[in-house]
């Protein structure tokens, strides 16, 4: 889908004091886990949370030498990330064959052994997936975007930060599908509280 | 004004190309369109102002909690619960006909106030600090114009305005739009 597509958040039960976050599943990547994308507090009966999930993606590079390049493109590219005249530079080299995938390119540079770039993918405003690839030699990434967005029931959590992923309760899923927009409600069913979609 | 109100409006206009938007009037400020209905989809357009709502935004606008009136006035304290927040009745306010609400949290930004009718937008006010105040109030007319490119639920921009029509009592009834391009329109 290339439009934007709005989630919106509605609690009909109290949290009991815990945060609700809002995350993507990094589907295939074991070492990074997912990242909390939105995170919900305050809420009791009555709360409302909206956010876009935009169609593009922001990616931002952040380079040990502390430059930062970024680039804005859909959720099917191929990126390189060049340095050269002390200049560093994200673009878009093409669409790549898998959709759904935003791969970047690293070429080996002259960078200290050890050290690492750091890769943001940002949406609606807010980091949604972050992983570091090395930053002395020849390196992809490859950021699979699922067409789904993840909810759970959590404490400690800050927004674009790890998740804890033994913290996490209620943990629901919620395809897009061929829906215009996803509406999701915490709702309180024999007793506990969980995520349910609204139809 | 009563909590809950059907209007009937009916276009015997030859008007199909304009929007008749309705709001609510706020000293100083611009009013935001509550509703923005086509003349060109129908002749006849049957209007609830209510279920009342409470809304209380913060996080530039995408966080919020509401909560339904029974009447339009109140005291109402905004504070924490625990590590929630909640909207609590706190009693009467010496003027009657307005809803005031008292923040009593810390948010950066401040917390924005705001009436839903209809679950629509009807009045959003700027933000208010820790142990601020907003007083709300609807009165007693709902505001009416003809406007092109008005959006339902943002500030009413004057330049959109076309004909600026009489107010309409807040009390269920029926009004009838009437006149043509040459003698100017007629909401009554």
């Amino acid at each position: 889908m290339a439009i934007d597509f709005p989630i919106q958040y509605r609690s009909e039960a109290g949290t009991g004091q815990r945060q609700v976050v809002m995350f993507a599943e990094n589907a295939g990547e074991l070492f990074f886990p997912p990242i909390a994308w939105q995170v919900i507090e305050h809420l009791g009966i009555g709360g409302w949370h909206r956010v876009m999930f935009t169609s593009q993606s922001l990616v931002i590079a952040q380079l040990p030498s502390g430059n930062v390049a970024t680039v804005t493109v859909p959720d099917q590219a191929e990126l390189e990330l060049s340095t050269g005249n002390g200049s560093t530079m994200l673009e878009q080299t093409g669409v790549g064959p898998v959709p759904q995938t935003i791969r970047i390119r690293n070429a080996e540079s002259s960078a200290e052994p050890g050290s690492s770039i750091e890769l943001t993918l940002e949406k609606g405003g807010a980091a949604y997936m972050r992983m570091s690839i090395p930053a002395d030699e020849a390196a992809t990434a490859t950021f699979t975007i699922p067409r789904s967005i993840s909810f759970a029931l959590t404490t400690g959590a800050a927004a674009g930060a790890p998740l804890d992923m033994q913290s996490l309760q209620q943990v629901a899923t919620f395809e897009f599908g061929t829906l215009p927009s996803l509406v999701v409600l915490l709702v309180e069913e024999g007793g506990t509280v969980k995520f349910k979609l609204r139809v | 004004m009563v909590a809950a109100m059907r209007l009937r409006i009916d276009n015997e206009s030859d008007n199909t190309r304009d929007e008749l938007t309705l709001f609510i009037c706020r000293p100083k400020e611009a009013p935001i369109a509550w509703r923005v209905l086509m003349l060109g989809h129908g002749r006849r357009f049957d209007v609830e102002l209510g279920p009342l709502e409470l809304d209380i935004s913060w996080n530039r606008g995408a966080t919020g909690m509401r909560r339904k009136l029974q009447s339009p006035y109140g005291l109402f304290s905004f504070e924490p619960d625990g590590s929630q927040f909640r909207i609590r009745h706190a009693g009467r306010t010496r003027r009657g006909g307005e809803v005031v609400v008292e923040s009593r949290v810390r948010l950066r930004g401040g917390i924005s106030c705001g009436l839903r009718a209809g679950d629509r937008l009807l009045m959003r006010y700027r933000p208010i600090a820790f142990s601020q105040r907003i007083a709300i109030e609807i009165g007693c007319t709902l505001a009416a114009s003809l406007t092109r490119g008005a959006a339902e639920g943002e500030p009413l921009d004057p330049a959109a305005v076309v004909q600026e029509l009489s107010p309409i009592p807040l009390r269920d009834g029926r009004v009838i739009l009437r006149g043509s391009l040459e003698t100017g329109y007629v909401l009554r």
